[in-house]
């Protein structure tokens, strides 16, 4: 399903002039503080904190590139931070640094200033902050990676495993205990077929005849024939 | 204030660079050609001016002079450069000073004046015949330049507007916006017994009310001027405020076009 975008960014696309768009960050720290980064310095809306609006600095060096990818696991990208201006102790990137930055929420996002709305944006940490004479970097991962999920939540088995009248089996039957078999869930005492979360084996056919391998093929004037042809 | 320190005050100011000088323009947009030829650009760089100054074989006073501005300014300070010739001042910071002597009594001096967006100037540009450029409501593609919000109906020039063309509205509270890169700018619109009140803004800030009516049209011409604005990108907004003079048949307002000092 394709992202939404927002109203009026055909038309200011269209456009054979206009202006780069402000690439805003958007940094909280396990400890609560926030900061507000951004290519360009000026006021902006916030995605995290009280708001509605910020003064962002414009200590952001590059923004990128970002890789996104289906399964969710490896999309992350760089941030290049001025590691310049401050005091003759440390610099303004530095002091912030004092705090722990892995970890941090970041919240990056493509703002067009023409349109005043956000045009891309992705959520994620921060790891590995490498310090340099003139730049910081810092690597931001996606907030979710399926390789953190510890398999499945539950064994499949023939049996139901939902509790039984729990809100995931859902039966409003009479009954009061579920012995979790297929057929017992479909019980009209108990009717929660639909949530059934077992495996049921094959359906056992009453009096089915027998399984016969295939017989050879004789002429009926040979003596080893028996009777029926196949 | 920092703009007071100035390179230049007077013709015979001996800090004056070596002239004539050609003032560069503002920071060029990135530009992109397509496989067709066709351009387009965005401006990425919003800073101001870089401006080569260079002074020749000046005496050991004027070298020492402008080692010593340079070493006052360079950590969070900024002078003003006034161009003689062309009569403007630039706020910003002198970098890469180059002092050698070149003969007996003879220094060589070279720095970058780097322009600074945002800095107060010692005075604003005020020359709109020569320094300035105009912003329509479209370009030359059709395309709008302006961000409108809520109805706006197209009119095309009747000889009265400027340019192609402009957009006109009796909504209340309808806005026109532009972004530029300048300094100051100008607001141009015709005026007409139909017209009625719009306001002007800077930057989300409210500057004045002006008053389109007049008792017989007159063509485009500059209805609201604002001159002190430090080099920045600046958004200016025109909302129909819905208000008329008394005088007037309708409360109508246009977005004819800005001028922009650049």
């Amino acid at each position: 399903m394709p992202r939404p975008m927002p109203a009026g960014l055909t038309s200011i696309y269209k456009r054979r002039g206009g202006f780069a768009p402000v690439w805003l960050v958007d940094v909280q720290l396990p400890n609560g503080v926030i900061y507000y980064i951004a290519s360009h310095t000026g006021v902006y809306p916030t995605r995290l904190g009280a708001g509605p609006t910020a003064a962002y600095k414009p200590w952001l060096r590059s923004c990128g590139p970002f890789r996104t990818t289906r399964s969710l696991r490896t999309d992350a990208g760089d941030l290049t931070i001025q590691n310049i201006s401050g005091n003759t102790i440390y610099s303004d990137t530095v002091a912030a640094l004092r705090n722990e930055w892995e970890g941090a929420l970041i919240i990056v996002r493509r703002w067009k200033r023409e349109l005043d709305a956000t045009t891309w944006e992705m959520h994620g940490f921060a790891t590995e902050p490498r310090l340099g004479r003139e730049y910081i970097t810092v690597r931001m991962l996606q907030l979710m990676d399926p390789s953190d999920v510890d398999g499945l939540p539950e064994t499949y088995q023939e049996s139901c495993s939902w509790r039984f009248k729990s809100a995931q089996c859902g039966s409003m039957g009479t009954a009061a205990t579920c012995p979790k078999t297929a057929a017992a869930c479909a019980d009209p005492t108990r009717n929660a077929r639909p949530r059934f979360n077992g495996l049921s084996k094959p359906p056992v056919v009453k009096n089915a005849p027998p399984y016969l391998p295939p017989r050879k093929l004789y002429y009926s004037d040979d003596p080893r024939f028996q009777g029926e042809v196949y | 204030m920092s703009e007071l320190t100035i390179i230049g005050t007077s013709p015979a100011d001996p800090l004056n660079p070596d002239y004539p000088l050609e003032l560069p323009p503002l920071p060029e947009p990135d530009d992109f050609v397509a496989e067709s030829g066709e351009f387009f650009t965005r401006q990425r760089n919003l800073s101001g001016r870089v401006i080569p100054l260079s002074w020749s074989r000046r005496p050991k006073a004027t070298a020492d002079a402008l080692r010593q501005m340079f070493d006052q300014h360079r950590n969070g300070g900024f002078v003003s450069f006034h161009h003689i010739e062309n009569d403007r001042y630039f706020s910003g910071n002198l970098r890469g000073l180059r002092v050698s002597q070149s003969r007996y009594e003879g220094w060589d001096i070279s720095a970058t004046f780097y322009e600074q967006a945002g800095r107060a100037l010692y005075a604003y540009p005020s020359n709109w015949a020569r320094d300035a450029v105009f912003m329509e409501e479209r370009d030359d593609y059709g395309n709008d330049l302006v961000k409108l919000i809520a109805g706006w109906t197209w009119f095309p020039s009747n000889g009265e507007r400027h340019g192609a063309g402009t957009y006109q509205t009796n909504v209340q509270l309808a806005a026109a916006e532009w972004n530029y890169l300048g300094y100051g700018f100008r607001v141009w619109s015709i005026k007409h017994p139909s017209l009625g009140l719009f306001a002007v803004l800077l930057d989300g800030v409210l500057l004045d009310w002006q008053d389109l009516y007049a008792p017989a049209s007159q063509i485009s011409s500059p209805v609201y001027t604002r001159q002190n604005v430090p080099l920045g990108l600046h958004r200016v907004q025109l909302i129909c405020t819905g208000e008329k003079n008394p005088l007037a048949t309708g409360y109508a307002v246009e977005a004819d076009a800005i001028e922009v000092m650049r």
